[in-house]
Protein backbone atom coordinates (compact mmCIF):
# COMPACT_ATOMS: atom_id res chain seq x y z
CA UNK A 1 0.00 0.00 0.00
CA UNK A 2 1.46 3.66 -0.94
CA UNK A 3 1.32 5.98 1.88
CA UNK A 4 -0.65 9.03 -0.13
CA UNK A 5 -0.51 12.39 0.89
CA UNK A 6 -3.94 14.02 0.36
CA UNK A 7 -3.57 17.71 -1.16
CA UNK A 8 -6.17 20.41 -2.06
CA UNK A 9 -7.26 20.40 -5.74
CA UNK A 10 -5.31 23.40 -6.02
CA UNK A 11 -1.95 21.86 -5.09
CA UNK A 12 -2.57 18.61 -6.93
CA UNK A 13 -1.01 19.57 -10.57
CA UNK A 14 -1.98 17.08 -13.87
CA UNK A 15 1.37 15.57 -13.40
CA UNK A 16 1.00 14.55 -9.53
CA UNK A 17 -2.50 13.66 -10.00
CA UNK A 18 -1.15 11.20 -13.15
CA UNK A 19 1.75 10.08 -10.64
CA UNK A 20 -0.94 9.22 -7.83
CA UNK A 21 -3.50 7.60 -9.90
CA UNK A 22 -0.79 5.48 -11.28
CA UNK A 23 0.39 3.93 -7.97
CA UNK A 24 -3.06 3.64 -6.71
CA UNK A 25 -3.59 1.13 -10.13
CA UNK A 26 -0.90 -0.55 -9.78
CA UNK A 27 -1.06 -1.05 -5.57
CA UNK A 28 -4.85 -1.71 -6.11
CA UNK A 29 -5.97 -3.08 -9.91
CA UNK A 30 -5.61 -6.86 -8.84
CA UNK A 31 -7.71 -6.43 -5.58
CA UNK A 32 -10.71 -4.68 -7.11
CA UNK A 33 -10.80 -6.42 -10.02
CA UNK A 34 -11.29 -9.26 -7.50
CA UNK A 35 -13.71 -7.53 -6.00
CA UNK A 36 -15.49 -6.56 -8.79
CA UNK A 37 -15.39 -10.11 -10.44
CA UNK A 38 -16.86 -11.93 -7.53
CA UNK A 39 -20.02 -9.50 -7.82
CA UNK A 40 -20.33 -9.11 -11.52
CA UNK A 41 -21.07 -10.89 -15.07
CA UNK A 42 -16.70 -11.68 -15.93
CA UNK A 43 -18.23 -9.46 -19.49
CA UNK A 44 -18.66 -6.44 -17.39
CA UNK A 45 -15.43 -6.59 -14.85
CA UNK A 46 -13.12 -4.67 -16.72
CA UNK A 47 -15.45 -1.77 -17.71
CA UNK A 48 -16.34 -1.83 -14.03
CA UNK A 49 -12.94 -2.01 -12.36
CA UNK A 50 -12.03 1.51 -15.24
CA UNK A 51 -15.18 2.91 -14.17
CA UNK A 52 -14.31 2.17 -10.76
CA UNK A 53 -10.63 4.52 -11.28
CA UNK A 54 -11.79 7.16 -13.27
CA UNK A 55 -13.91 8.13 -10.29
CA UNK A 56 -11.04 7.75 -8.25
CA UNK A 57 -8.86 10.23 -10.72
CA UNK A 58 -11.92 12.75 -10.54
CA UNK A 59 -11.95 13.01 -6.79
CA UNK A 60 -8.28 12.28 -5.57
CA UNK A 61 -8.81 14.35 -3.03
CA UNK A 62 -10.96 12.22 -1.78
CA UNK A 63 -8.91 9.25 -2.09
CA UNK A 64 -7.93 8.54 1.67
CA UNK A 65 -4.92 6.62 2.88
CA UNK A 66 -6.13 3.57 3.12
CA UNK A 67 -7.21 3.80 -0.38
CA UNK A 68 -8.73 -0.02 -0.35
CA UNK A 69 -12.03 0.38 1.43
CA UNK A 70 -12.79 3.44 -0.22
CA UNK A 71 -12.06 1.86 -3.90
CA UNK A 72 -13.78 -0.80 -3.05
CA UNK A 73 -16.58 1.43 -1.93
CA UNK A 74 -17.26 2.75 -5.11
CA UNK A 75 -16.50 -0.57 -7.17
CA UNK A 76 -19.63 -1.48 -5.00
CA UNK A 77 -21.60 1.41 -6.08
CA UNK A 78 -20.43 0.80 -10.33
CA UNK A 79 -21.62 -2.64 -9.54
CA UNK A 80 -24.94 -1.78 -8.11
CA UNK A 81 -25.56 0.92 -10.85
CA UNK A 82 -24.75 -1.91 -13.23
CA UNK A 83 -26.94 -4.42 -11.57
CA UNK A 84 -29.72 -2.33 -11.89
CA UNK A 85 -29.31 -0.69 -15.23
CA UNK A 86 -28.78 -4.00 -16.87
CA UNK A 87 -30.03 -6.68 -14.89
CA UNK A 88 -26.37 -8.74 -14.89
CA UNK A 89 -26.14 -8.92 -11.03
CA UNK A 90 -24.40 -12.36 -9.83
CA UNK A 91 -24.91 -13.18 -6.42
CA UNK A 92 -21.85 -13.60 -4.81
CA UNK A 93 -20.94 -16.78 -4.88
CA UNK A 94 -23.13 -18.26 -7.49
CA UNK A 95 -20.10 -19.33 -9.27
CA UNK A 96 -18.41 -21.33 -6.49
CA UNK A 97 -19.87 -24.74 -7.85
CA UNK A 98 -18.06 -24.77 -10.41
CA UNK A 99 -14.44 -23.90 -8.66
CA UNK A 100 -12.32 -26.75 -7.88
CA UNK A 101 -12.21 -26.29 -4.30
CA UNK A 102 -10.56 -27.75 -1.42
CA UNK A 103 -11.60 -27.60 2.23
CA UNK A 104 -9.57 -28.69 4.84
CA UNK A 105 -10.97 -30.41 8.35
CA UNK A 106 -11.09 -27.22 10.34
CA UNK A 107 -9.19 -26.25 13.63
CA UNK A 108 -11.75 -28.27 15.87
CA UNK A 109 -11.18 -31.35 13.38
CA UNK A 110 -14.68 -31.19 12.32
CA UNK A 111 -14.74 -30.97 8.09
CA UNK A 112 -17.06 -28.86 6.81
CA UNK A 113 -18.23 -30.77 3.47
CA UNK A 114 -18.02 -28.07 0.53
CA UNK A 115 -21.51 -28.85 -1.25
CA UNK A 116 -23.37 -28.34 1.71
CA UNK A 117 -21.12 -25.18 2.30
CA UNK A 118 -21.58 -23.64 -0.95
CA UNK A 119 -25.57 -24.91 -0.64
CA UNK A 120 -25.55 -23.49 2.67
CA UNK A 121 -23.86 -19.76 1.41
CA UNK A 122 -26.74 -19.85 -1.62
CA UNK A 123 -29.60 -19.63 1.76
CA UNK A 124 -27.78 -16.86 2.83
CA UNK A 125 -29.30 -13.71 2.02
CA UNK A 126 -27.18 -11.27 -0.37
CA UNK A 127 -26.66 -8.97 2.83
CA UNK A 128 -25.22 -11.89 4.67
CA UNK A 129 -23.17 -13.00 1.55
CA UNK A 130 -22.14 -9.58 1.49
CA UNK A 131 -21.02 -9.11 5.07
CA UNK A 132 -19.15 -12.17 4.81
CA UNK A 133 -17.48 -11.93 1.88
CA UNK A 134 -15.62 -8.82 2.45
CA UNK A 135 -13.91 -10.10 5.43
CA UNK A 136 -13.85 -13.84 3.96
CA UNK A 137 -13.05 -13.19 0.47
CA UNK A 138 -11.85 -9.63 0.13
CA UNK A 139 -9.69 -10.23 3.20
CA UNK A 140 -11.09 -6.86 4.78
CA UNK A 141 -11.02 -5.94 8.59
CA UNK A 142 -14.16 -5.04 10.38
CA UNK A 143 -13.29 -1.27 10.14
CA UNK A 144 -12.21 -1.84 6.46
CA UNK A 145 -15.42 -3.41 5.41
CA UNK A 146 -17.63 -1.13 7.65
CA UNK A 147 -16.21 1.29 5.34
CA UNK A 148 -17.39 -0.26 2.34
CA UNK A 149 -20.83 -0.19 3.43
CA UNK A 150 -20.75 2.85 5.33
CA UNK A 151 -21.54 1.21 8.33
CA UNK A 152 -20.29 2.14 11.52
CA UNK A 153 -17.78 -1.04 12.69
CA UNK A 154 -20.02 -1.93 15.56
CA UNK A 155 -22.98 -2.12 13.28
CA UNK A 156 -21.34 -4.45 10.52
CA UNK A 157 -19.67 -6.27 13.16
CA UNK A 158 -23.05 -7.02 14.56
CA UNK A 159 -24.21 -8.26 11.53
CA UNK A 160 -21.45 -10.21 10.64
CA UNK A 161 -21.99 -11.88 13.35
CA UNK A 162 -25.45 -12.57 12.98
CA UNK A 163 -24.58 -13.76 9.21
CA UNK A 164 -21.57 -16.20 10.62
CA UNK A 165 -24.31 -17.81 12.95
CA UNK A 166 -26.83 -17.77 10.25
CA UNK A 167 -24.51 -19.90 8.29
CA UNK A 168 -23.13 -22.18 10.88
CA UNK A 169 -27.68 -23.10 11.55
CA UNK A 170 -27.82 -23.87 7.98
CA UNK A 171 -25.02 -25.93 8.39
CA UNK A 172 -25.69 -27.63 11.67
CA UNK A 173 -29.49 -28.08 9.95
CA UNK A 174 -27.99 -30.20 7.02
CA UNK A 175 -26.15 -31.97 9.56
CA UNK A 176 -29.10 -33.26 11.08
CA UNK A 177 -30.87 -33.58 8.12
CA UNK A 178 -31.91 -37.44 7.31
CA UNK A 179 -31.49 -39.34 5.03
CA UNK A 180 -29.53 -36.64 2.95
CA UNK A 181 -31.18 -35.98 -0.04
CA UNK A 182 -29.14 -35.72 -3.21
CA UNK A 183 -28.37 -31.63 -3.95
CA UNK A 184 -28.16 -29.90 -7.02
CA UNK A 185 -25.01 -27.91 -7.20
CA UNK B 1 -10.68 -14.29 10.69
CA UNK B 2 -10.23 -17.53 13.21
CA UNK B 3 -14.23 -19.31 12.71
CA UNK B 4 -13.28 -22.23 10.70
CA UNK B 5 -16.09 -21.59 9.38
CA UNK B 6 -15.20 -18.43 7.60
CA UNK B 7 -11.69 -20.43 7.03
CA UNK B 8 -13.79 -22.65 4.51
CA UNK B 9 -15.76 -19.93 3.49
CA UNK B 10 -12.49 -18.11 2.65
CA UNK B 11 -11.73 -21.39 0.24
CA UNK B 12 -14.28 -21.11 -1.99
CA UNK B 13 -14.15 -17.86 -3.29
CA UNK B 14 -14.59 -17.73 -6.65
CA UNK B 15 -12.01 -15.24 -7.71
CA UNK B 16 -9.00 -16.77 -5.55
CA UNK B 17 -7.17 -17.88 -8.83
CA UNK B 18 -8.12 -14.51 -10.72
CA UNK B 19 -4.49 -12.28 -11.61
CA UNK B 20 -4.81 -9.46 -12.95
CA UNK B 21 -1.81 -6.97 -11.51
CA UNK B 22 -2.10 -3.67 -12.64
CA UNK B 23 1.40 -1.74 -14.86
CA UNK B 24 2.09 1.75 -15.50
CA UNK B 25 1.66 0.86 -18.91
CA UNK B 26 -2.08 -0.68 -19.33
CA UNK B 27 -3.72 0.72 -22.27
CA UNK B 28 -7.10 1.10 -19.51
CA UNK B 29 -5.19 3.14 -17.23
CA UNK B 30 -3.83 5.57 -19.99
CA UNK B 31 -7.30 5.66 -21.87
CA UNK B 32 -8.25 7.51 -17.83
CA UNK B 33 -5.21 9.26 -17.26
CA UNK B 34 -5.94 11.01 -20.69
CA UNK B 35 -9.90 12.35 -19.40
CA UNK B 36 -10.40 15.51 -17.95
CA UNK B 37 -10.45 15.61 -14.05
CA UNK B 38 -12.86 17.76 -13.18
CA UNK B 39 -16.36 17.25 -15.22
CA UNK B 40 -18.78 19.69 -15.72
CA UNK B 41 -20.93 19.66 -12.61
CA UNK B 42 -24.61 18.99 -13.27
CA UNK B 43 -27.05 21.17 -11.72
CA UNK B 44 -29.78 23.18 -13.20
CA UNK B 45 -28.42 25.75 -10.89
CA UNK B 46 -25.33 27.32 -10.27
CA UNK B 47 -24.57 26.00 -7.08
CA UNK B 48 -25.54 22.16 -5.72
CA UNK B 49 -24.05 19.44 -7.98
CA UNK B 50 -24.54 15.94 -7.73
CA UNK B 51 -20.63 15.26 -8.42
CA UNK B 52 -21.04 12.02 -10.10
CA UNK B 53 -23.52 13.05 -12.37
CA UNK B 54 -20.61 13.75 -15.33
CA UNK B 55 -19.98 10.24 -15.18
CA UNK B 56 -22.96 8.71 -15.07
CA UNK B 57 -24.34 10.32 -17.96
CA UNK B 58 -21.32 8.82 -19.41
CA UNK B 59 -21.87 5.46 -18.61
CA UNK B 60 -25.74 5.71 -19.43
CA UNK B 61 -26.46 4.88 -15.56
CA UNK B 62 -27.16 6.65 -12.28
CA UNK B 63 -24.44 6.44 -9.73
CA UNK B 64 -24.14 8.00 -6.62
CA UNK B 65 -20.44 7.56 -5.00
CA UNK B 66 -20.38 6.74 -1.64
CA UNK B 67 -18.02 9.19 0.37
CA UNK B 68 -17.79 7.92 3.44
CA UNK B 69 -14.79 10.37 4.46
CA UNK B 70 -16.92 13.69 3.27
CA UNK B 71 -17.91 16.26 6.00
CA UNK B 72 -21.38 17.86 5.84
CA UNK B 73 -21.15 21.39 5.87
CA UNK B 74 -24.26 21.80 4.86
CA UNK B 75 -27.99 21.11 5.79
CA UNK B 76 -27.69 23.33 8.76
CA UNK B 77 -31.47 24.05 8.62
CA UNK B 78 -32.38 19.84 8.13
CA UNK B 79 -34.92 18.25 10.69
CA UNK B 80 -35.36 15.12 11.64
CA UNK B 81 -38.92 14.97 11.27
CA UNK B 82 -40.10 15.92 7.96
CA UNK B 83 -42.13 19.25 8.01
CA UNK B 84 -44.24 18.58 5.09
CA UNK B 85 -45.03 14.76 3.33
CA UNK B 86 -47.19 14.57 -0.15
CA UNK B 87 -46.98 13.19 -3.29
CA UNK B 88 -47.26 16.18 -4.93
CA UNK B 89 -44.92 18.92 -5.97
CA UNK B 90 -44.70 22.07 -4.83
CA UNK B 91 -45.98 24.37 -7.30
CA UNK B 92 -42.65 26.54 -7.13
CA UNK B 93 -40.71 23.50 -8.13
CA UNK B 94 -42.92 22.14 -11.20
CA UNK B 95 -40.46 21.60 -14.00
CA UNK B 96 -37.38 22.01 -12.01
CA UNK B 97 -37.16 18.00 -11.40
CA UNK B 98 -36.90 16.30 -14.79
CA UNK B 99 -40.20 14.73 -15.67
CA UNK B 100 -38.10 12.02 -17.80
CA UNK B 101 -35.32 10.07 -17.36
CA UNK B 102 -32.86 9.42 -20.22
CA UNK B 103 -30.86 6.08 -20.83
CA UNK B 104 -28.25 5.08 -23.37
CA UNK B 105 -29.65 2.17 -24.79
CA UNK B 106 -26.44 0.08 -26.38
CA UNK B 107 -28.66 -2.37 -28.89
CA UNK B 108 -30.58 0.68 -30.11
CA UNK B 109 -29.47 2.02 -33.94
CA UNK B 110 -28.96 5.46 -34.51
CA UNK B 111 -29.46 7.85 -31.31
CA UNK B 112 -29.07 4.97 -28.57
CA UNK B 113 -31.31 7.22 -25.89
CA UNK B 114 -34.25 5.81 -24.45
CA UNK B 115 -36.54 8.11 -22.46
CA UNK B 116 -38.61 7.10 -19.30
CA UNK B 117 -41.04 9.43 -18.06
CA UNK B 118 -40.83 10.01 -14.74
CA UNK B 119 -43.91 11.45 -11.60
CA UNK B 120 -43.65 12.35 -8.43
CA UNK B 121 -44.55 10.24 -6.04
CA UNK B 122 -42.80 11.03 -2.85
CA UNK B 123 -42.62 14.63 -1.71
CA UNK B 124 -40.94 15.82 1.67
CA UNK B 125 -39.75 19.13 3.27
CA UNK B 126 -37.20 19.41 6.08
CA UNK B 127 -35.60 22.70 6.68
CA UNK B 128 -35.10 24.79 3.81
CA UNK B 129 -34.72 21.31 1.70
CA UNK B 130 -37.10 19.52 -0.74
CA UNK B 131 -36.96 16.19 -1.46
CA UNK B 132 -38.67 14.31 -4.44
CA UNK B 133 -38.72 10.92 -5.03
CA UNK B 134 -39.95 10.23 -8.88
CA UNK B 135 -40.79 6.93 -10.59
CA UNK B 136 -41.35 5.79 -13.79
CA UNK B 137 -42.35 2.30 -15.39
CA UNK B 138 -38.79 1.22 -14.57
CA UNK B 139 -36.72 3.86 -14.14
CA UNK B 140 -36.76 6.50 -10.72
CA UNK B 141 -35.32 9.43 -9.89
CA UNK B 142 -34.54 11.70 -6.81
CA UNK B 143 -34.63 15.50 -6.87
CA UNK B 144 -33.26 17.41 -4.33
CA UNK B 145 -34.01 21.51 -4.04
CA UNK B 146 -33.47 24.60 -1.84
CA UNK B 147 -34.11 28.20 -3.02
CA UNK B 148 -31.24 29.72 -4.85
CA UNK B 149 -29.51 32.92 -4.74
CA UNK B 150 -31.99 34.32 -7.27
CA UNK B 151 -35.66 35.13 -6.41
CA UNK B 152 -37.71 32.56 -7.45
CA UNK B 153 -34.72 30.40 -8.63
CA UNK B 154 -34.29 26.62 -7.29
CA UNK B 155 -31.12 25.05 -6.64
CA UNK B 156 -31.88 21.38 -7.61
CA UNK B 157 -29.40 18.04 -8.14
CA UNK B 158 -31.00 14.67 -9.10
CA UNK B 159 -30.18 11.10 -9.48
CA UNK B 160 -31.57 8.36 -11.39
CA UNK B 161 -31.49 4.95 -12.03
CA UNK B 162 -32.82 2.17 -14.11
CA UNK B 163 -34.16 -1.33 -13.51
CA UNK B 164 -33.81 -4.65 -15.80
CA UNK B 165 -37.69 -4.89 -14.62
CA UNK B 166 -41.15 -2.82 -14.03
CA UNK B 167 -41.27 -1.53 -10.41
CA UNK B 168 -44.78 -2.67 -9.93
CA UNK B 169 -43.36 -6.44 -10.22
CA UNK B 170 -42.02 -6.94 -7.43
CA UNK B 171 -43.80 -4.77 -3.99
CA UNK B 172 -43.22 -5.13 -0.34
CA UNK B 173 -45.19 -7.86 2.09
CA UNK B 174 -48.01 -5.32 3.84
CA UNK B 175 -46.18 -5.34 6.98
CA UNK B 176 -42.44 -4.66 5.17
CA UNK B 177 -40.67 -2.32 3.02
CA UNK B 178 -38.65 -2.47 -0.23
CA UNK B 179 -35.06 -0.28 -0.38
CA UNK B 180 -34.26 1.14 -4.23
CA UNK B 181 -31.73 3.35 -3.07
CA UNK B 182 -29.80 3.63 0.13
CA UNK B 183 -26.17 5.67 -0.63
CA UNK B 184 -24.37 8.92 -0.49
CA UNK B 185 -24.51 11.81 -2.34
CA UNK B 186 -21.27 14.16 -2.67
CA UNK B 187 -22.34 17.56 -3.76
CA UNK B 188 -21.19 21.17 -3.15
CA UNK B 189 -23.07 24.28 -2.35
CA UNK B 190 -21.47 27.82 -3.17
CA UNK B 191 -18.44 28.79 -1.32
CA UNK B 192 -19.36 26.36 1.37
CA UNK B 193 -17.19 23.68 -0.01
CA UNK B 194 -18.39 20.13 -0.84
CA UNK B 195 -20.89 18.05 1.78
CA UNK B 196 -22.85 14.77 1.69
CA UNK B 197 -26.14 13.56 2.10
CA UNK B 198 -27.12 10.04 2.57
CA UNK B 199 -30.62 9.04 1.07
CA UNK B 200 -32.86 6.35 1.17
CA UNK B 201 -36.36 5.45 -0.24
CA UNK B 202 -38.42 2.53 -1.57
CA UNK B 203 -41.88 1.40 -1.08
CA UNK B 204 -43.66 0.78 2.04
CA UNK B 205 -46.27 -2.27 2.60
CA UNK B 206 -49.88 -1.32 3.39
CA UNK B 207 -49.87 -2.01 6.99
CA UNK B 208 -46.40 0.47 7.27
CA UNK B 209 -48.05 3.96 8.93
CA UNK B 210 -43.91 5.09 9.71
CA UNK B 211 -40.72 4.44 9.53
CA UNK B 212 -38.08 5.46 12.22
CA UNK B 213 -34.83 5.16 10.83
CA UNK B 214 -31.37 4.96 13.26
CA UNK B 215 -28.45 7.85 12.22
CA UNK B 216 -24.97 7.04 12.56
CA UNK B 217 -25.03 9.18 15.71
CA UNK B 218 -27.52 6.50 17.52
CA UNK B 219 -30.23 9.16 17.18
CA UNK B 220 -32.96 8.75 14.89
CA UNK B 221 -34.78 10.32 12.08
CA UNK B 222 -38.80 9.92 11.12
CA UNK B 223 -38.55 8.77 7.11
CA UNK B 224 -42.01 10.32 4.98
CA UNK B 225 -44.59 7.58 4.65
CA UNK B 226 -47.28 8.31 2.05
CA UNK B 227 -49.07 6.31 -0.78
CA UNK B 228 -47.18 3.39 -0.74
CA UNK B 229 -43.88 4.94 -0.61
CA UNK B 230 -41.45 5.91 2.01
CA UNK B 231 -38.12 8.40 2.09
CA UNK B 232 -35.54 9.98 4.05
CA UNK B 233 -32.35 11.50 3.50
CA UNK B 234 -30.20 12.88 6.39
CA UNK B 235 -26.80 15.19 6.05
CA UNK B 236 -23.49 12.97 6.19
CA UNK B 237 -22.01 10.48 4.18
CA UNK B 238 -22.74 7.72 6.74
CA UNK B 239 -25.71 8.88 8.05
CA UNK B 240 -28.00 6.25 7.83
CA UNK B 241 -26.70 3.06 9.59
CA UNK B 242 -29.49 1.04 7.49
CA UNK B 243 -31.59 -0.12 10.42
CA UNK B 244 -35.12 1.05 10.76
CA UNK B 245 -37.93 -0.07 12.82
CA UNK B 246 -41.42 0.21 11.19
CA UNK B 247 -44.65 1.04 13.14
CA UNK B 248 -47.62 -0.91 11.47
CA UNK B 249 -51.29 -0.42 11.55
CA UNK B 250 -52.06 -2.38 14.47
CA UNK B 251 -49.68 -0.48 16.27
CA UNK B 252 -46.46 -2.92 16.29
CA UNK B 253 -43.32 -2.30 15.92
CA UNK B 254 -40.94 -4.38 13.74
CA UNK B 255 -36.93 -3.84 13.04
CA UNK B 256 -35.47 -4.33 9.36
CA UNK B 257 -32.70 -3.43 8.33
CA UNK B 258 -32.43 -1.72 4.83
CA UNK B 259 -31.14 -3.07 1.74
CA UNK B 260 -31.28 -2.30 -1.88
CA UNK B 261 -32.76 -4.89 -3.77
CA UNK B 262 -30.66 -6.85 -6.33
CA UNK B 263 -31.43 -9.41 -8.72
CA UNK B 264 -30.42 -12.91 -9.01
Amino acid sequence: MYAQENKGEAGLDQGDAADRLTRLWVANHEDVTRFVARRLDSALVDDAVSETFLVAWRRLEDVPDDARPWLFGVARNVVATRTRSEGRWRALGVRMARQPVEVSPSADDVAIDRLELEDAWLRLTAGEREVIALVAWDGLTTEQAARVLGLRPSTFSVRLTRARRHLVEVLDAMAHRQPVPSRKV
Amino acid sequence: MHSPVMKAVAELDPARGLRSPGTPHDAALEAILHTRRRVPLHTRAARPALVSAGLAVAAGVAIVVASPWSTPTAFATWTRVPSQVTSALPAGLAGECAPVTRWVDDDAPGLPIVEVPVRPVLTEVRGDYTYVVQAGEDAWSECLATVGAAPGAWDVVENAARLPEPLDEDLPAADDVLTYQLGTTSWTSGAAGAGALTSAFGRAGSDVTAIEVILEDGATAQASVDGGWWAVWAPGAEALTGEARLTLRDGSRRDVTLEVRTTH
